[in-house]
């Protein structure tokens, strides 16, 4: 056990820069999530940690000690790949003792011990019955398993995770969250684990690093993330349906803040124009999500503006409807008993307390959000 | 345009598997059929016996009034749009659409103002020069589809067209495809393994496993009144809850009972469930979005559960509780939180809920 500390860390590939002055610390025994579209340094951060690949700056520890110029062997870290890379003519019970035979660990385990820890992560990992078995006799989820238990046979001090569960079907993935999340809380091992879905980072992690071209957009908890996004980046790529943007600039309508929207305004109510008295920029970024835009077959006072259905998408109870609004496009999530058509004029508003403002050149937050 | 009708059709291979059996569909004319259901359903077979690429073993097809058990596939009146999207990569994005028409002859101004409609109505008029290795997958599967509107077909089948394209994509693409869908208003049969997908494009669905027609509705009556057991785990995200037990009545009352928790059905009005064929066993169902929460025990939340894990999901958390051995899928409101180990009482909504037969799994409130 141990935590798990990166001081300032930047890795070049030539004049490319993968991780760029990366800092973030996973604490002992907890579930750190990086969160992150394809190519935006998640896997690299794992290499580097892993020591599969050198920093080019920074710092790395786990603990106490620095371990940049460790050989990986020595790091006692255990990583497991998407792909499983499962030994096809060997059982499951030999896949899972392979680490603990391998020749850097000669005469480390006994063959006694090797059977006592398969075992026991066999049962934990629900696998007890198919140690006899040949990994083409395996399910998907089993072999996903079988690996899981091959990085954990070792009991390492960190255990990385490079998107393990991304090419399960759906509903395996999501019956694996609960039991990833459970697993790892019973072997209290500190944790990282990389993902570019944000449901699977919001579900599990004790904390997410959200990170896109090598930096670090945000580090909090799920609940940080969600609702207290630091920057536009982070706001659009967590949340399904997105959320929505629109630029507009703040005026002034009877002494209360109003925000320019379809040559028209919105006026804010009093309770968030404190919070937005601080706000110097005349133009902002607005962002809003789809749930907390209401909508209405007829036209109403609570309901200002106009747009026309783009297309429906019917999802369990409720259906995500895109409006199109002056040229710009709007998600919004609603009942399934609202009923819309493609083309069909719907009226609009928003719940005011709910939008999130952004610098429109840094892109960055200009609340913070109280934090319930 | 036209219907689709399938007439007890069979496909039973060489090998003696039986693919698809006895199968009645009927695919209304204009209507976005979702042929939907696990890899091996036999889903794929029934879309190759329409179009012509796979014998039919026994039964009727019929696109329009026609029987097309024996017109080859180039004369059935359909077009086809696959996941590799099967394109010329060395030549353009015109020339690939304009293929079809090329191969029927028709002549220069129709080919050339028939390339002009499908590339308008799928937003690709810039790439019509380009040549193919240069574009994008979504920009690719555009083309695809180009090439399947141009000929102007009774009907379109599409077999997952866009499964392997990454999320972001998918989503718009498959907006994109309802939209388009309710332009030309053409006849579609489309094959997807992803509940998610059907769910959101279909005007009706048709699920199967194992070969067999499960159930044929529009994608509230699969979801709302699942004919049996299959289609009722198939259907939603996260899945229907299930559990055992049975029916106990006394003195006018009625309860599902099993060794964990007793659910009085007094309130439940939708079935008269004294009318219902007594069954040994039940397997009850409720979807997640259908238990309440609560911390403390009352007349409502009185079945017992731990919480096992607790997820945020955005708008909502999301429960993982434990039933005994079971797990059971809640969701709840964002302000409330619970810690593993927990006890969390729920109660059921009785309005949405079912009860399958045990045995043969059919809904027996159908």
């Amino acid at each position: 056990m141990a935590e798990v500390r990166l001081d300032h860390v930047t890795k070049q590939y030539g004049n490319k820069k993968a991780l760029s002055d990366l800092s973030f610390r996973c604490e002992d025994g907890k579930f750190f999530f990086l969160l992150g579209p394809s190519g935006a340094g998640k896997t690299t951060t794992l290499r580097v940690i892993a020591g599969f690949e050198a920093v080019t700056e920074g710092d790395i520890y786990i603990g106490d000690r620095l371990i940049n110029d460790l050989e990986p062997k020595d790091r006692n870290v255990a990583m497991a790949f998407e792909a499983y890379a499962l030994y096809p003519h060997w059982t499951v019970f030999e896949n899972l003792a392979f680490p603990l035979r391998s020749p850097i660990r000669k005469g480390q385990y006994t063959e006694e011990d090797i059977k006592k820890r398969v075992t026991k992560i066999a049962e934990l990992l629900q696998i007890g019955e198919l140690l006899d078995r040949m990994p083409t006799q395996l399910s998907g989820g089993q072999k996903q398993r079988v690996a899981l238990g091959r990085a954990l046979v070792r009991q390492p001090d960190v255990f990385l995770l490079d998107e393990p569960i991304a090419h399960l079907d759906a509903k395996l993935r999501h019956h694996m969250h609960g039991e990833l999340k459970a697993m790892q809380m019973d072997f209290g091992t500190t944790a990282i684990y990389t993902t570019p879905d944000h449901i699977e980072a919001l579900s599990m992690a004790d904390q997410i690093g959200v990170i896109n071209h090598g930096e670090i957009q945000q580090i909090g908890t799920p609940y940080e993330v969600y609702h207290s996004p630091s920057n536009r980046f982070v706001a659009g790529f967590i949340g399904d349906p997105p959320m929505n943007f629109f630029d507009s600039k703040f005026t002034s309508v009877n002494g209360d803040f109003a925000l320019a929207f379809n040559e028209s305004n919105i006026i804010i109510g009093v309770q968030s124009s404190s919070q937005l008295q601080n706000i110097a920029a005349e133009s902002v970024m607005v962002g809003i999500r789809p749930t907390d835009i209401e909508v209405s077959h007829t036209a109403a006072e609570d309901f200002p503006f106009v747009g026309k259905v783009y297309v429906t998408e019917l999802v369990g109870r409720e259906e995500v409807m895109t409006l199109e609004s002056n040229g710009s496009r709007f998600q919004v999530k609603v009942n399934a008993g609202f009923k819309a058509r493609i083309g069909q004029t719907i009226y609009f508003g928003f719940n005011k307390n709910k939008f999130y403002y952004f610098d429109k050149s840094s892109e960055k937050s200009l609340l913070s959000r109280e934090i319930v | 345009m036209a219907k689709v009708t399938l007439h007890n059709v069979w496909k039973i291979y060489d090998n003696g598997v039986e693919a698809v059996k006895e199968l009645n569909l009927e695919c209304p004319d204009k209507a976005f059929l979702c042929l939907l259901g696990p890899s091996g359903c036999g889903k794929s077979s029934t879309m190759r016996m329409i179009a012509g690429l796979e014998q039919i073993s026994s039964g009727e097809i019929f696109i329009g009034d026609r029987l097309v058990n024996y017109i080859p596939p180039r004369d059935r009146d359909i077009a086809m749009v696959f996941e590799n999207y099967a394109l010329y990569p060395h030549l353009t994005v015109y020339e690939n659409i304009a293929m079809p028409l090329r191969v029927r002859k028709f002549d220069k101004v129709e080919i050339d103002q028939r390339v002009g409609e499908a590339a308008k109505i799928l937003d690709i008029e810039d790439l019509l020069p380009r040549r193919i290795r240069r574009l994008s997958g979504g920009q690719k599967q555009r083309v695809g589809i180009g090439r399947a509107i141009v000929r102007n077909p009774a009907v379109f089948i599409m077999d997952e067209p866009i499964s392997h394209l990454e999320a972001k994509l998918r989503a718009q693409m498959r907006a994109e495809l309802k939209r388009l869908h309710n332009q030309l208003e053409a006849t579609t049969v489309y094959v997807t393994h992803d509940q998610l997908e059907a769910i959101a494009l279909a005007d009706y669905i048709a699920v199967m496993n194992f070969g067999e027609l499960q159930q044929f509705g529009t994608p509230e009556d699969l979801y709302e009144t699942p004919a049996n057991h299959f289609v009722a785990g198939f259907l939603g995200t996260p899945p229907m809850n299930f559990i055992e037990g049975h029916f106990e009545r006394s003195d006018g009352d009625l309860w599902f009972k099993n060794e964990h928790f007793t659910l009085s059905l007094n309130q439940f009005t939708r079935v008269n469930l004294g009318a219902v064929k007594p069954v040994d066993k039940i397997i009850l169902g409720v979807r997640p979005q259908d238990i309440h929460l609560s911390k403390t025990r009352d007349e409502k939340h009185n079945i017992q559960s731990k919480t096992f894990i607790w997820e945020l999901q955005g708008e909502k958390n999301q429960a993982v509780l434990e039933i005994g051995q079971h797990h059971f899928i809640a969701e709840a409101e964002a302000d409330f939180i619970s810690q593993p180990g927990e006890d969390v009482w729920l109660n059921i909504n009785l309005n949405n809920i079912h009860f399958f037969d045990s045995s043969s799994g059919k809904n027996i409130l159908v």
